[in-house]
């Protein structure tokens, strides 16, 4: 008996779960990261990392339409062959387990840092895994029905950003191109990961109701709203800085909200930090939920449940390993190199063979 | 059935696991054992060590709800040695993340300010948009005061700045935007100049930095206003008393600035040389008008150009201070950078010498909306 998503998600619901999906850790380094190559132009950086990210779902798109399955690991084996599908899947089920790894990482990094410098690392990875679990032994559709109701929380996220307008220099970004293209193209390659949560199309597209045009809406909109957020962000975050301060502060977004104070609320950046938090569980979520249907595949599980408690612990005792900033930097690496394969390589290849075949038929 | 208990009875054990992990006990930091300091002032002792005078607002149990200020003092190298010294002076814990406003004697502020503020940048919890100020003197002796007219001296200094700030006296300067400001080579950053004359304390106006460190110069309260006006930071309002001729009579004024329209150009000559073009529209309500004058048109618009040309040169006189202490307050390079930015690449070593030397042609073009209830 084969794995298959039972209950359909409508493509609303897919648009958001991409949304949440690609929404995640990043956006408080993010004008950070991308500052170091891209300087004043980052913002343009991270549109074209939008732009990047919206091609390849257009190829994710053009891929699945091509190959109709009950699942991805069918439709690997009828595409490639029963061993190499089996390959693929678990390769990509190790991805997206260590992108899980890689996000509660940065997650206790930054609270730790912030917030909460006392409290054992371990409570502070519990209380992320333990809410994420929760969500993700569920099916899609009550998963995707708790990220539609939680996505209304981006909102105070942004109102929260641009209350960095209060005093703010419009020209420290300028000139735009101060390095070239060429760095603006480094940046975007970088701000590319940031985008990362889009290939859970690979595992979920095959739940979505609706037309084919319809769920490349959905996706694409996704991915739209999460590049407009992003460079909005970015952007705040650059006419805040000096060029020669941001380097100095690896979450601008906090640092800005941190240097202002409501009548009622002091410090803005620790509701920040709560409401990110969501924005977090629903990632790892994703993440754990992806690998756990991956490994139910192989598997050919009828539920993906009782994965999910184990991939969970032996992701959070993972992470207890890379919270030395040498080791994180290093998994950080690691899986910017291997997203290539995974995001790009992968995938282009497949609709490639796709295509060959298509045509012999 | 029984597994339905079993599961019952796990959810409540799991609820009540759960109270252990969510408080935060770990960093939990209750108010009533915090001492908060509200206000720091760092100086420069004769032999060149660094002094740190805390002032902590209390509420000494059994004397009433009427709150007081303790102070400490302690003398070392850096401010996170010094802070672990105060510490052991202070009975609770010392907190500083309620800081309102942080002072500087001159001489330490003619130092590089950026290493005594690095703690202040590092920390969580420190108070990021406290304000700043440089004290002529002993910035320590004023925080010594702990009272002044029956205000404790933290707020005092946080209501006396703030209403600087209001009235466009001073400019709106926070911990963070200096930092911004010292890490940026294209504009320099001016703090509220405080001074203090047989017990009153007052606002005299700007000092003007350059860098990291204080020039030894300040602006007057009149330049400073002009000065703001000048960088078009007008806030609530702003106020000069100038005096001026019409018609061969002497004509002393009193106005508020209303509103505000400045044309900035910073531009690259053929030849090589920097020029700004500095052109402000400012509306004023007079307040006060010490003459004979007729109030017809023809009176008053003469009185507008007088008033427009007595500005112009004030705030050439402005600009050349601050380009003899080096002080870039307008932020030129910034516009530089942003817009030539092949020539400031060029000039960017000598541009400290170069600023000094760049032509900048203030106009301040008055029109008046307002004159009172009387002609």
């Amino acid at each position: 008996m084969n794995y298959s998503i039972k209950d359909k998600i409508t493509p609303n619901q897919f648009l958001f779960f991409i949304l949440q999906t690609q929404l995640g850790v990043g956006i408080l380094s993010l004008a950070h990261q991308i500052h170091k190559d891209a300087k004043g132009g980052a913002w343009i950086s991270v549109i074209m990392g939008g732009v990047i990210s919206q091609v390849m779902i257009v190829i994710f798109w053009a891929f699945l339409k091509k190959n109709p399955a009950s699942n991805f690991l069918q439709a690997m084996e009828k595409l490639v062959g029963k061993i190499t599908a089996k390959g693929i899947v678990i390769g990509y089920s190790c991805f997206f387990a260590l992108v899980t790894v890689l996000e509660l990482s940065e997650y206790v990094r930054i609270i730790t840092k912030w917030v909460f410098p006392e409290t054992p690392v371990w409570i502070n990875i519990l209380i992320v895994a333990i809410a994420a679990v929760y969500l993700a032994k569920e099916s899609l559709g009550t998963i995707s029905r708790m990220y539609v109701f939680v996505s209304f929380l981006i909102i105070p996220l942004v109102i929260f950003t641009s209350l960095g307008f209060k005093n703010v220099h419009f020209t420290y970004p300028m000139p735009f191109l101060e390095n070239g293209w060429l760095a603006i193209l480094k940046g975007a390659n970088m701000s590319f990961f940031y985008f990362l949560g889009y290939e859970a199309m690979l595992f979920t597209y095959f739940a979505v109701e609706g037309s084919d045009k319809d769920k490349l809406k959905a996706a694409s909109m996704g991915n739209f709203f999460v590049t407009i957020v992003y460079a909005f962000t970015t952007y705040v975050c650059l006419i805040s800085f000096a060029p020669d301060e941001l380097p100095l502060v690896p979450e601008p977004v906090l640092y800005v909200l941190k240097s202002y104070s409501l009548h009622v609320i002091e410090r803005i950046d620790l509701i920040f930090l709560s409401i990110w938090l969501v924005s977090v569980i629903t990632s790892i979520c994703s993440f754990v939920y992806l690998t756990s249907i991956g490994v139910a595949q192989l598997c050919k599980a009828k539920n993906h449940k009782k994965f999910v408690y184990w991939i969970a612990a032996v992701c959070c005792v993972c992470t207890t390993f890379t919270l030395t900033p040498h080791r994180g930097e290093i998994l950080d690496e690691f899986i910017k190199i291997i997203s290539y394969p995974f995001v790009f390589g992968i995938p282009i290849l497949l609709f490639i063979i796709s295509l060959f075949r298509g045509r012999k038929r | 059935m029984n597994s339905l208990t079993i599961k019952r009875a796990l959810s409540v054990c799991f609820c009540i696991l759960s109270l252990f992990i969510l408080p935060g006990c770990w960093d939990q930091d209750l108010l009533k054992t915090a001492d908060l300091v509200y206000i720091t002032a760092f100086d420069q002792t004769p032999e060149g060590r660094l002094k740190v005078t805390i002032g902590i607002h209390d509420i000494p149990a059994g004397q009433g709800d009427k709150p007081i200020c303790q102070t400490y003092t302690a003398e070392g190298a850096s401010t996170r040695s010094l802070r672990n010294a105060l510490d052991r002076q202070t009975s609770g814990k010392f907190r500083t993340y309620k800081t309102r406003v942080f002072l500087f004697g001159n001489k330490e502020a003619e130092k590089d300010m950026y290493p005594l503020l690095d703690s202040i940048y590092r920390d969580p919890k420190a108070a990021l948009d406290a304000r700043m100020a440089v004290v002529e003197g002993d910035a320590g002796e004023l925080v010594n005061l702990k009272e002044l007219k029956g205000t404790l001296i933290g707020r005092f200094f946080e209501e006396l700045l703030l209403g600087g700030e209001k009235t466009t006296v001073i400019p709106r300067t926070t911990v963070q935007s200096v930092c911004s400001a010292m890490l940026d080579a294209g504009h320099d950053f001016g703090l509220p100049y405080i001074t203090s004359k047989d017990g009153a304390i007052s606002i005299s106006g700007i000092a003007m930095f350059h860098n990291h460190s204080y020039t030894n110069t300040y602006l007057s309260v009149e330049e400073a206003t002009l000065f703001l006006i000048l960088k078009n930071k007008l806030e609530d309002k702003g106020s000069l008393f100038r005096e001026v001729s019409v018609e061969d009579k002497k004509v002393s004024l009193m106005f508020d600035i209303r509103d505000e329209n400045r044309k900035f150009d910073v531009d690259v000559t053929k030849n090589g040389e920097v020029k700004v073009d500095l052109q402000v529209k400012i509306k004023i309500a007079i307040t006060e008008l010490q003459a004979e004058l007729g109030s017809d048109y023809a009176t008053m618009r003469k009185l507008e150009k007088a008033l427009s040309e007595d500005l112009t040169q004030m705030s050439k006189q402005v600009i050349s201070k601050m380009q003899k202490s080096g002080f870039d307050g307008l932020g030129i390079g910034r516009q530089l950078i942003a817009h030539h930015f092949s020539y400031w690449k060029k000039v960017e070593k000598d541009w400290d010498d170069l600023y000094k030397t760049v032509q900048i042609e203030p106009r301040i073009e008055v029109e008046t909306i307002h004159r009172g209830i009387i002609d």
